[in-house]
């Protein structure tokens, strides 16, 4: 263990970090949707990370934006469910986690490349929604029961169809798209000519 | 074009500057007080830990020279939220051994409600309050160089310290180039005709976020791998011998506050299994 992280992977997390932040800050992250609870992409910089760079990175990562969402909270509140996240067992613990399962599932499935990174996305979000709502019923000291109408259970299996699937299908696209032009997935784009050039030079 | 300006829209705190005892703390100990008195404010008894939490933040404001009317500035939007989740608290609490205070038909108000309401007002007030008054007093180049600092020990059994604190200090550099970064993107695409979230139907507004996304992925990545390349250029090595153009020192102030938050911390634990709210509840 003495090796400590590449430049690369230093500067991509950082980078990546940023993304997630920004995505915060701009209307892109948020998108309203049908049920009413918008649906975030805030998560995706987290999966492609922990793609691209492995577990380590992603989980960074995923504590930086967990933190910058409990921040956010914290100091800009403007949901229903932000003074809850301001509890970092809630905003932060379930991020870090997301960059694990990702990175655990690219790598089980690395010989097909495109399907890794789509079963990368998917899992990763479906992290995201799980831990994250089953934290909130399990430190918010929320009863759903009175508060909604509905129990803990029922609201779980609502949100994880009406918000959690959109989520993860969005979080596919995007990955997959990154993903596919940066590691120049065989099949999705050409190499450009100038990688040609430069190849030769190096010689 | 208003809609395509998003650098005023950065609200992840603000740092004032100023020379207060406060603003001048070393930044581990910075770190280790919100550290300590976040993780103390979670912990402690839901009223009156949280009172006395919220008593520390007044002096602090006092001392940092912060108004509390910038502390709390933002509060106004969720307190709609905060009021009806309070209410929905204080009538559907429901706890067999609590006092019954009032009963109206279906509407019962229990001790254990009352306490449950105030609960998530004072304990969301504390650590907005606290938060925001750490990002006042703290500017961002100084978290990263506190992390480093203080997870230096941490580097002899493997942690890469030194690693992780530039991370943090990347991330903050390049969150206002990228916002920039997002705004070009999106100027550029809205010049080749593209209608962005405009739309009402939300899955054609996802759509339309696409030619923003991808190219803002993939520029970030690029931009990563030309500071990895430059700083490789530039014989960039991680470890002890690097030194920085600005240096912290201990101070007695530094001892002072590490003091009065590790206090603190003891109090809101001593809060918690004291349990001297349990009165109102039994």
């Amino acid at each position: 263990m003495k090796e400590t992280l590449s430049i690369k992977k230093i500067t991509v997390a950082g980078v990546l970090s940023a993304v997630a932040v920004v995505l915060g800050i701009t209307p892109f992250g948020i998108i309203p949707w049908f049920s009413g609870a918008s649906i975030t992409i805030m998560h995706v910089p987290v999966i492609i990370a922990a793609v691209l760079e492995g577990p380590v990175v992603g989980m960074v990562v995923g504590l930086i934006f967990g933190v910058s969402s409990m921040i956010k909270a914290a100091v800009s509140p403007g949901g229903v469910l932000d003074p809850y996240f301001v509890n970092p067992l809630i905003s932060v613990l379930p991020r870090i986690i997301i960059g694990l399962i990702a990175w655990l599932v690219y790598r089980g499935l690395k010989r097909w490349e495109l399907p890794a990174v789509i079963a990368a996305a998917l899992a990763g979000t479906f992290t995201n929604t799980v831990l994250v709502i089953g934290s909130l019923g399990l430190f918010a000291n929320i009863n759903w029961e009175e508060m909604l109408g509905i129990g803990f259970w029922p609201l779980f299996g609502s949100v994880f169809v009406a918000n959690g699937i959109p989520e993860a299908i969005g979080a596919a696209i995007i990955c997959t798209a990154v993903i596919a032009s940066w590691k120049k997935i065989e099949g999705s784009t050409k190499k450009s000519s100038l990688e040609d050039i430069d190849g030769e030079d190096q010689e | 074009m208003k809609e395509l300006d998003f650098s005023r829209m950065f609200t992840l705190g603000q740092y004032l500057p100023g020379t207060s005892p406060l603003h001048r703390l070393t930044p581990q100990v910075k770190l280790i007080g919100i550290i300590l008195l976040t993780a103390g404010l979670l912990v402690t008894s839901p009223v009156l830990g949280t009172l006395a939490g919220i008593g520390l933040l007044i002096i602090l404001s006092l001392i940092a020279g912060i108004p509390m009317k910038f502390l709390f500035r933002n509060a106004l939007p969720v307190l709609p939220f905060l009021i009806l989740i309070a209410l929905l608290q204080l009538f559907f609490t429901v706890a067999g051994n609590s006092p019954v205070l009032y009963s109206w038909g279906r509407f019962t108000i229990t001790g254990a409600g009352v306490l449950n309401s105030l609960a998530i007002f004072l304990r969301f007030f504390a650590l907005m309050g606290l938060l925001t008054l750490f990002t006042a007093v703290t500017p961002s180049r100084e978290i990263g160089h506190g992390t480093e600092n203080l997870t230096m020990p941490l580097a002899r059994i493997g942690f890469p310290a030194h690693a992780f604190s530039l991370i943090i200090t990347i991330t903050f550099r390049f969150i206002p180039l990228l916002t920039e970064e997002t705004e070009s993107i999106m100027k550029a695409q809205t010049s080749r005709g593209a209608r962005i979230g405009t739309a009402k139907n939300p899955v054609k507004r996802i759509i339309s976020y696409m030619p923003i996304l991808v190219p803002l992925f993939t520029a970030s990545l690029q931009r990563a791998e030309q500071l990895a390349e430059a700083m490789e250029a530039r014989c960039f090595r991680q470890g002890e011998e690097r030194t920085r153009y600005v240096t912290y020192r201990y101070t007695l102030r530094d001892g002072i506050a590490l003091g009065v938050s590790i206090l603190f911390f003891g109090l809101f634990l001593l809060f918690r299994l004291g349990q001297w709210e349990r009165v109102f509840i039994q």
